[in-house]
């Protein structure tokens, strides 16, 4: 009987001992056999993942650092049907959260899917509230899946939303900036994704690898300036009728743009919600046919090259022949005996195509050249018109385009290259490059954008006395609603016609008036552009006293003090 | 000659003496030999013996299984610390998450509550209304710091109006070149902010 019993053992012992050889051969095989490969990437598969270290995207400042643009959180919320242990709680508490019907909750539980969307994106608070709930005593919401989405976030709203642009998502979930400084600046403000592995097993984690961040940058919009000038765009677009408006305020010492706003607008928060406008900045991609506040630079052009000066008369007919073709006033009538300061406060058409005419075709058009008319501004936003400028020698210029671009017609410009054309006057001859970016940080470094000009093409004498001659013309013509009590504006009001196939619309127009002040030391640089007022057809009667509430409130949010307290202080200095 | 037969006689005595003293020595060694075969039998007996070598074999293998126990311990210990504070980096990673994203829930809360729309409402539901420009009052303060106006010009360039188109092209063309402002700002900003050189 014992000798049975030591017998089986044996066999047991021996059957053990040749499992045991064997496990101890697979695993040698496992470790050191041909499928090692295999079986490491096995291991690899459900140890680790491949994961990308996105880095938080750069917030955007205003001058005074006020935020702009800042990162928030979103949530993904979905459910994972086989791990939810109680439905009923999961189906009423994400029911309450998302606002959702019970029964779309049930269906989503009640799913053989691995993973169903339940909603994408929630808000925060959402988010928040799900998380609450998830830890509170009573309440499982095993199952429930609440994965972080990067957003961004515009505490103004709409405030600047043209300008800044937005941030979407790209079809690899990345969130990639669109338009506005969003766009133009995407490389910066994204930083660098590192591609890097998670491990999910504890033993063999190591710290996530750390991605070059996103750079801060400062803008030179004023939120204050910006704030004031959506207001009284959005008011004078109601008050007066028009389909809509863009004004842009610049400094023309520097080439900051202090705010850049078109209306209408939209909320970069929920640019989904609606289409958006179009085009969505109009400060630098709508470009339109400018009127007469384009006889700034046809004026400036004939002082500079010496064809004429503030007192050379001109006795206007009403009438004059270009190129086989007819132009008239925008009255129809005569003016008569007139000096150059006359043609611009009445604004003459005769005028200004009797100057183009005379200084010829070459010069004309090099002057509209080094103004940068039908050029790029190369202004750091995206999405910029170029505008278009025909010149003698191209397939759609006729001799006739001589006389009507000289008065503002037949050629396209953006408010911004319009501005900054006419900055040259504001500042001594000297136009500055249009800029917006301010400053960029980035952790400890830092780097401030430098002031630059982009050329002078008229001298700092004839931007004096064409800055005094539309002050003047300013003063005694049909403006006035532009004036600031206390302040020396200078001004030229536009009302152009729109372009339609075949030929200019007859009834609408876009009004427009481009100013700036006080003209012994601008500070500000205004365009004020109105697409088809229905109050009032007239840039006198729209744009300008749109200008005028505007350089009203700017004087004081600028601080600057009136023309005589100017000069007291200045002759008071050592 | 008697002598001589007697020496003989005691040599051969003393022999025979000899004789049986080595013949007992002899045997003595002999039975010492047996004696010690008897012993190194007895002792390979007792070196041999079952239970002794079960002893052995379990002492080895208690050795055995104590060293394997103390490194396998050892192991577990240095891998179990290692989870834990892979587990605690885990840990820290999701909650320096947290806290980012809670850091930026508050910033974009804090800018929500400077809104302009909510400031201006709040600032006339004071009672504020904006100033004109007739309502302000600017007095000279002697020494009053100024703020520093903008930077000087790098260059005032003089642009000399040109003859003829070709000239303007070439000016213009100069002039945007200038737009080398932007991408020289922007390649020194890049390589400021993410260094200069680096790929993805």
């Amino acid at each position: 009987m014992q000798e049975a019993i030591f017998s089986r053992m044996r066999w047991v012992t021996v059957g053990l001992a040749l499992v045991a050889a064997l496990v101890v051969f697979q695993l040698v095989r496992i470790q050191f056999g041909s499928d090692t490969g295999y079986f490491r990437d096995l291991g690899a598969e459900v140890s680790q993942q491949p994961r990308e270290f996105a880095p938080a995207r750069g917030r955007i400042f205003d001058r005074d650092d006020e935020l702009l643009a800042t990162n928030d959180v979103q949530y993904e919320v979905g459910i994972n049907p086989n791990f939810v242990i109680a439905p009923e709680q999961v189906t009423r508490v994400l029911a309450e959260a998302l606002g959702k019907p019970e029964s779309e909750i049930e269906a989503a539980v009640a799913s053989n899917d691995r993973y169903v969307l339940v909603a994408r994106p929630v808000t925060a608070e959402v988010g928040e509230y799900i998380k609450r709930a998830s830890a509170t005593d009573g309440i499982n919401l095993n199952g429930v899946s609440l994965t972080p989405i990067a957003h961004r976030a515009y505490p103004g709203g709409v405030l600047g939303a043209g300008t800044l642009g937005f941030v979407g998502y790209n079809q690899l979930n990345n969130q990639v900036g669109y338009y506005g400084v969003e766009g133009f600046y995407n490389d910066l403000l994204s930083g660098k994704s590192v591609q890097g592995i998670e491990q999910l097993v504890p033993f063999d984690t190591q710290p996530n690898p750390v991605p070059a961040q996103g750079a801060d940058l400062v803008l030179t919009i004023d939120r204050d300036i910006q704030f004031l000038v959506e207001g009284i765009l959005k008011d004078a677009v109601t008050r007066y009728g028009a389909q809509s408006g863009t004004i842009v305020v610049m400094d023309p010492k520097t080439g900051e743009i202090l705010a850049m706003a078109s209306n209408p607008s939209f909320d970069p928060n929920n640019y989904g919600v609606s289409p958006l406008p179009e085009p969505l900045n109009s400060g630098v991609t709508g470009q339109y046919e400018p009127g007469s506040t384009f006889k700034v630079l046809t004026m400036a052009a004939a002082l500079d090259s010496g064809l004429v000066n503030p007192n050379s008369p001109f006795n206007d007919s009403g009438v004059i022949e270009v190129g086989g073709a007819q132009i008239r006033n925008w009255d129809g009538g005569a003016w008569g005996a007139v000096d150059m300061t006359g043609c611009m406060r009445h604004s003459l058409n005769v005028c200004m195509a009797y100057l183009s005419t005379s200084m010829g075709a070459n010069t004309f058009y090099d002057y509209m050249r080094s103004f940068g008319i039908g050029s790029k501004t190369n202004v750091d936003l995206s999405a910029e018109s170029p505008g278009h400028l025909k010149v003698p020698g191209d397939p759609d210029w006729f001799d006739s385009d001589l006389g009507t671009n000289a008065f503002g017609q037949g050629v396209a410009v953006t408010p911004l290259q319009l501005l900054t054309a006419i900055g040259a006057v504001a500042n001594d001859g000297v136009m500055m490059q249009p800029h917006i970016l301010k400053e960029v940080r980035n952790g400890d470094a830092s780097h401030t954008t430098s002031i630059q000009p982009l050329g002078q093409p008229i001298t700092a004498d004839t931007a004096r006395t064409l800055s005094a001659m539309l002050a003047t013309s300013l003063e005694t013509g049909e403006a006035q609603d532009a004036l600031v009590p206390g302040y020396r504006i200078a001004g030229k009001t536009g009302t152009a016609s729109i372009p339609v196939p075949g030929g200019y619309d007859e009834t609408q127009t876009i009004a427009s008036f481009v100013g700036w002040g006080p003209i012994d030391d601008p500070k500000f640089l205004v365009l004020v552009r109105l697409d088809r007022p229905s109050a009032s057809i007239w840039g006198s009667e729209t744009a300008a006293p749109t200008f005028g509430v505007l350089a009203r409130r700017l004087v004081v949010l600028m601080q600057i003090p009136p023309d005589d307290v100017r000069v007291q202080m200045a002759a008071a200095q050592p | 000659m008697q002598q001589i037969l007697r020496r003989k006689s005691m040599l051969g005595q003393v022999r025979e003496h000899v004789s049986g003293l080595v013949e007992g020595l002899k045997d003595e060694i002999d039975t010492m030999q047996m004696d010690i075969l008897q012993s190194n039998q007895v002792l390979r007996a007792f070196r041999q013996a079952p239970w002794r070598i079960q002893t052995q074999t379990l002492a080895w293998l208690s050795i055995l299984i104590l060293g394997t126990l103390v490194v396998g311990g050892l192991y577990l210990a240095v891998a179990s610390r290692a989870g834990n504070a892979g587990r605690d980096l885990q840990a820290y990673e999701t909650a320096k998450t947290e806290l980012v994203r809670e850091n930026d829930r508050l910033r974009a809360q804090l800018a929500d509550l400077r809104n302009m729309d909510r400031m201006a409402a709040r600032a006339l539901g004071m009672g504020f209304v904006p100033a004109t420009p007739e309502q302000v009052h600017y007095i000279e303060v002697a020494n009053y710091p100024q703020e520093p106006g903008p930077e000087p010009l790098p260059v005032t360039v003089s642009v000399p109006v040109p003859e003829t188109a070709d000239e303007a092209a070439a000016a213009a063309m100069s002039a945007r070149a200038d737009q080398g402002w932007l991408t020289q700002s922007l390649t020194g900003l890049y390589e400021t902010v993410f260094g200069a050189g680096k790929g993805e």
